[in-house]
Formats: structure tokens, sequence, C-alpha cells
């Protein structure tokens, strides 16, 4: 089960699973989004495959296009490994806060 | 345990619960180690999906070998992932390029990231193409963690 959706004070948080059968749904809301988010909550966030990496590298482009650039907020153990191996960790801020 | 699944990207669900179901069975598997086996199974799935034709089905086999007890060895068990598919040609899933991941943002791509991923998740990688049936075989191990001590 993968759930997405904006928080009051701009971020947007991801839920759950967010694989390949999910990706066009949490980039579908992404896009709709009048501005990029400048932060991605993803503490509730279990399991991430290259589908939703590629999620992650479009909106870090439409940020980075719009002056701004994406935060990632609170990645799990997992998560982190997965971000590291893919060279996300130079390309995103990354918060544990 | 062994199953078959249609090959389409939907079918991801009832492959997860498949691997969800062998994962709970062992308490050696970790959640950590759930999650690359997850991930392992996603990339290779879809890649058949993605970029080999046909509509045969796409044969998943899951599988645990545990340490004998008292073993010196450094890990709990390996959990072998066993996937097989016809193919429309050879692909080598050790082969593909690693994706350029020094690179700025503007100039990555997400493609190339799932086998490249998949490499330094798990443990061992084998791959063999049969020419007469046309199917690959990938064959892949994930090592268990060392038990907590006091659990040994």
């Amino acid at each position: 089960m993968f759930e997405i959706g904006a928080a009051e004070d701009g971020s947007v948080w991801l839920a759950g699973r967010l694989d390949a059968a999910q990706a066009a749904q949490a980039q579908a809301f992404l896009d709709a989004l009048a501005e990029p988010p400048r932060e991605l909550d993803l503490a509730r966030l279990e399991y991430v495959s290259s589908a939703g990496l590629g999620v992650l590298l479009k909106s870090q482009k439409r940020a980075l296009g719009a002056g701004g650039g994406l935060t990632l907020r609170r990645p799990s153990r997992h998560l982190r490994d997965i971000l590291r191996y893919s060279g996300f960790d130079r390309i995103f801020a990354i918060r544990d806060d | 345990m062994q199953a078959s699944f249609a090959r389409r990207v939907e079918a991801l669900a009832q492959v997860f619960e498949f691997t969800e179901a062998f994962c709970t069975r062992h308490d050696a598997i970790t959640h950590d180690c759930a999650l690359a086996l997850d991930f392992a199974i996603e990339e290779l799935f879809t890649n058949l999906v993605k970029y080999q034709a046909g509509e045969a089905p796409v044969e998943i086999e899951l599988r645990l070998e545990l340490a004998a007890p008292g073993s010196t060895d450094s890990t709990t068990g390996v959990m072998h992932l066993t996937m097989i598919g016809a193919e429309n040609g050879p692909f080598d899933p050790r082969r593909a390029p690693d994706a350029a991941i020094d690179r700025p943002a503007a100039e990555r791509q997400a493609g190339g990231l799932g086998l490249h991923l998949v490499r330094r998740l798990v443990a061992g990688l084998d791959y063999d193409h049969d020419p007469h049936t046309g199917t690959g075989c990938t064959r892949v191990r994930i090592a268990l963690p060392p038990a907590p001590r006091g659990q040994d």
C-alpha cells in the first residue's frame, strides 16, 4: 500500500511502499502541485524501488529548475542505504529531524 | 516456495504477497533482508516485463538455507531467489553498466539504477540463458546478518 499527501507546512509526506506499480500515482500527485515542494517527509516510507527513485529525481529536477531544491527528511536506515548506493545523497539534502 | 506470476507490472502486488508469506515463515529473515529481497525481485521482474516481449508467466522460487548450528559462518544463512522467464535474447544482469551516480542532478537519469542497486544489496548474482528454450534464469543470494549476541 502506498499513500502520499501534502502537510500544512507545504511539505509532502510519503508512506508505505513506492514500487513500480505506484510510481505513476506519486508522480501525478507531485506534478499536480502548483509549486514543487521543498521537503519530502519519508518517515513512513518503508520501501522504494528504482521506479520510486525516478519519481524523486524528477521532482528534484523540477525543484531545481524553479530555483529551489528538495530536502528528504527522516529516511529509514534501509532507505538511507538505497539513497547512498544510488548517489542520491549527493544530489539531495537529507535530514533526520 | 515456488509460484508463477503474470508478466505485467500490476502483478507486483501478488509477487510481494508471495515474498511476505515466505519471509514471515522464517524468523531468521530480518526486515532489512526482506526489503532487499523485494528490491531484487521487483527490479528483475520489471526488467522482464519491460524489455522482454511475450506473455509467458515468470517463475519465482524462494529458498532459505540456514547455517548449521555451531557454524563459524559470518551469517546465519542465505536466501536464494531464482527467477525464470522467456527472453527475446540473453540479458545478463551482471553485465549491465553501473549508473553514473557522480553526475549532478540535472544530468542524472533514473534508468539503470535498478540493477546498479541490486548488485550492491545482494551477496551474489548469477545468470544463465538457455538458447534452446529461449529462457533466462537469474539466481540471487542474499546473506542474512549474524544473529544478535546470545542468540547463536
